[in-house]
């Protein structure tokens, strides 16, 4: 099915856990994941469903006492779980770049944005004059569309708006030309206007530069804009992929389609949004069946007992569900 | 040698930018118009002045004992008196100043130097490394630095770098605790995790992002510590655990004048006051840093 498409990113079996003093909990439980070359997917989900958990893993940087226990995730063709951590770090900001929720909070306030986006390229780059390092860090402050780079440069944090701070972030994630960036809710703390603003950046430069990405979000608005397929989390675990139009389209998880329904639509009139019953279940309590067997309208018997496994139910469209894994 | 490396990009950015140089006028600005720390520089300025200068002043040898000038009352001839060895008090006095400030700095910058490597590698990295680290501030922060001072100054026998060496080991915790908090609360944040994520190694992130953001209350403290150096100092000197004998100290003065305080107060007097307005000028420098480096109180008017 993806004959052409070579992968970039390849997730498999990936479960990452956080031994704690009161017993273990499963963040993600069992992820397959592939990211094409020059593919932006989106990964939807509710607070706590391990979207966040996901990138942190491919980088490597789950918080103690998180560790992945199992699974293989390789970038590249390359085991990123068996890389020595001098070797990761390499990759990190090279490779792999990441760019996080709050850009007010992403940036060291002590320094000017010159020194922050010097530090970086000198690091990865192994630029270090000075001339030669100013030209670069203008060029990539311009790629982002900062208006008035030669005083930007000079400014500290503080003295920039939202919207400018973030784009100095993907300034910084993308400085070194990542084959792969994450954007964990690159927009959740930034007015609308400007949200619209830094994801068509984001697109126009990520496609530009021939790279892939993986957007985080709890927005499906976001994901529709920006992502060329959608995987929806839930609980730790992957229950829908499809291609963008296709998921929006043809829902198939009970949950993705609580998701959608949950989305007000625009002119229509209501009293009450619709919603989805019940809560996310504790991931400290290991579950056989489906994780969202309480809170699904269509739950079977075999929900409960067995996990339901990843079928492509249509080309491209990969679901987690006993509604479609056949003989009912 | 990494670690040098980052330092030294550092510095080139800093010549890059110059937002750097702004917020440095704007802070001497801010200082300029804040009264403590205006009278404690020029305090301190004025004591490091006749410190650097004391050589080259026409002052008698504070090392010259004369058995015919004994306990003089201050005069043209000796401003300060002479004390019961003949000696000029006046040029004792400047010439301690060398002594109190190069012993007390010294004991700083020390002290600074194994607090924040401590403290920082303790709240950076936290867990294990943090408990034995904290531990052992703790262990020392527990201890009145005078005290532990006094017993490695005896211990280790009376010399000038035996007096620096007991005032850092025994100061140096208030540095750690500092450094730990601070680098407690800067771990959390996200540019931390930003830098990780964009591949800084550790030696990085502590030493070029959660120390620079630390250096505000390190300076308030520092500025108090060189004050506090000075009493544990004069201190020590007084007790004959400090300075050797024939160096001119202001704490020894004070403990060879109370012989005569009766017949000669100016033999303890002087050297009393100046250390006073010494710690005093530090005391006042510091509390005024502290308002003008916290960000808060800018615009602000005092």
């Amino acid at each position: 099915m993806s004959g052409e498409r070579r992968p970039i990113l390849e997730i498999k079996g990936l479960r990452t856990q956080f031994l704690l003093h009161e017993g273990t909990v499963t963040a993600l439980d069992g992820i397959d994941l592939t990211i094409y070359e020059n593919e932006s997917v989106g990964i939807v989900g509710e607070t706590g469903c391990g979207k966040s958990m996901t990138a942190f893993s491919v980088l490597r940087l789950v918080p103690p006492p998180g560790k992945i226990t199992a699974g293989s995730i390789r970038f590249k063709g390359v085991e990123l779980t068996t890389l020595t951590v001098d070797q990761m770090r390499g990759i990190r900001g090279k490779l792999i770049s990441m760019i996080f929720q709050d850009p007010s909070t992403s940036l060291d306030p002590v320094f000017t944005v010159g020194s922050q986006l010097g530090e970086v390229i000198s690091l990865h780059q192994g630029i270090y004059e000075e001339a030669a390092l100013k030209k670069k860090v203008l060029q990539v402050l311009k790629l982002v569309r900062i208006a008035a780079p030669e005083s930007v440069v000079r400014q500290y944090p503080h003295e920039l708006s939202g919207g400018m701070k973030q784009r100095v972030m993907i300034a910084l994630a993308l400085s070194c030309n990542p084959s792969l960036l994450i954007a964990d809710e690159p927009t959740t703390a930034l007015d609308v206007t400007i949200q619209a603003q830094i994801l068509n950046l984001l697109k126009d430069l990520v496609r530009g530069a021939g790279s892939s990405m993986m957007l985080i979000t709890h927005n499906l608005g976001v994901v529709a804009e920006a992502c060329d397929r959608i995987c929806i989390m839930y609980a730790g675990r992957i229950v829908e992929i499809a291609e963008t139009l296709d998921l929006f389209e043809n829902p198939m998880h009970p949950y993705t389609k609580g998701l959608l329904k949950a989305f007000p639509k625009l002119g229509e009139q209501k009293d009450e949004l619709n919603v989805i019953r019940g809560t996310v279940p504790n991931l400290m309590k290991p579950f056989r069946g489906c994780p969202f067997v309480d809170r699904c309208d269509s739950s079977m018997e075999k929900c409960r007992a067995f996990r339901p496994i990843m079928l492509e139910v249509k080309p491209r469209h990969f679901v987690s569900c006993h509604l479609y894994s056949g003989g009912g | 040698m990494r670690l040098r490396q980052g330092l030294n990009d550092r510095l080139i950015s800093w010549k890059v930018s110059g937002g750097f140089r702004q917020t440095v006028v704007e802070i001497l600005e801010r200082g300029r118009r804040n009264g403590m720390v205006v009278i404690g520089f020029s305090i301190i300025a004025t004591m490091i002045a006749l410190a650097l200068l004391a050589p080259v002043l026409p002052l008698a040898d504070p090392k010259e004992l004369n058995t015919d000038e004994r306990l003089l009352p201050p005069s043209s001839r000796h401003w300060f008196g002479t004390d019961n060895l003949g000696q000029d008090v006046f040029s004792r006095v400047i010439w301690g100043t060398r002594v109190s400030l190069a012993v007390a700095s010294l004991a700083v910058c020390f002290s600074l130097i194994i607090g924040v490597v401590l403290g920082l590698t303790a709240g950076y990295f936290g867990g294990a490394v943090d408990y034995i680290i904290a531990g052992t501030i703790d262990l020392f922060w527990t201890f009145p630095a005078f005290l532990l001072a006094l017993a490695f100054a005896a211990a280790l026998g009376a010399s000038l770098w035996n007096v620096i060496l007991a005032i850092s080991i025994s100061y140096w915790a208030g540095f750690g605790r500092l450094m730990r908090g601070q680098a407690l609360t800067i771990r959390e944040r996200q540019f931390v995790e930003a830098s990780r994520a964009l591949g800084a190694t550790h030696g990085r992130i502590m030493f070029t992002h959660v120390m620079p953001n630390c250096l505000a209350p390190l300076i308030v403290w520092a500025s108090i510590g060189v004050a506090d150096a000075i009493t544990i100092e004069s201190s020590l000197s007084f007790l004959g655990a400090g300075t050797p004998v024939t160096t001119p100290s202001w704490g020894k003065m004070l403990s060879m004048g109370m012989i005569n305080i009766a017949e000669a107060p100016w033999v303890t007097t002087f050297p009393g006051i100046v250390l006073l307005i010494t710690i005093l000028g530090f005391n006042l420098l510091g509390d005024g840093l502290r308002d003008v480096l916290d960000p808060r109180m800018k615009g602000m008017r005092r």
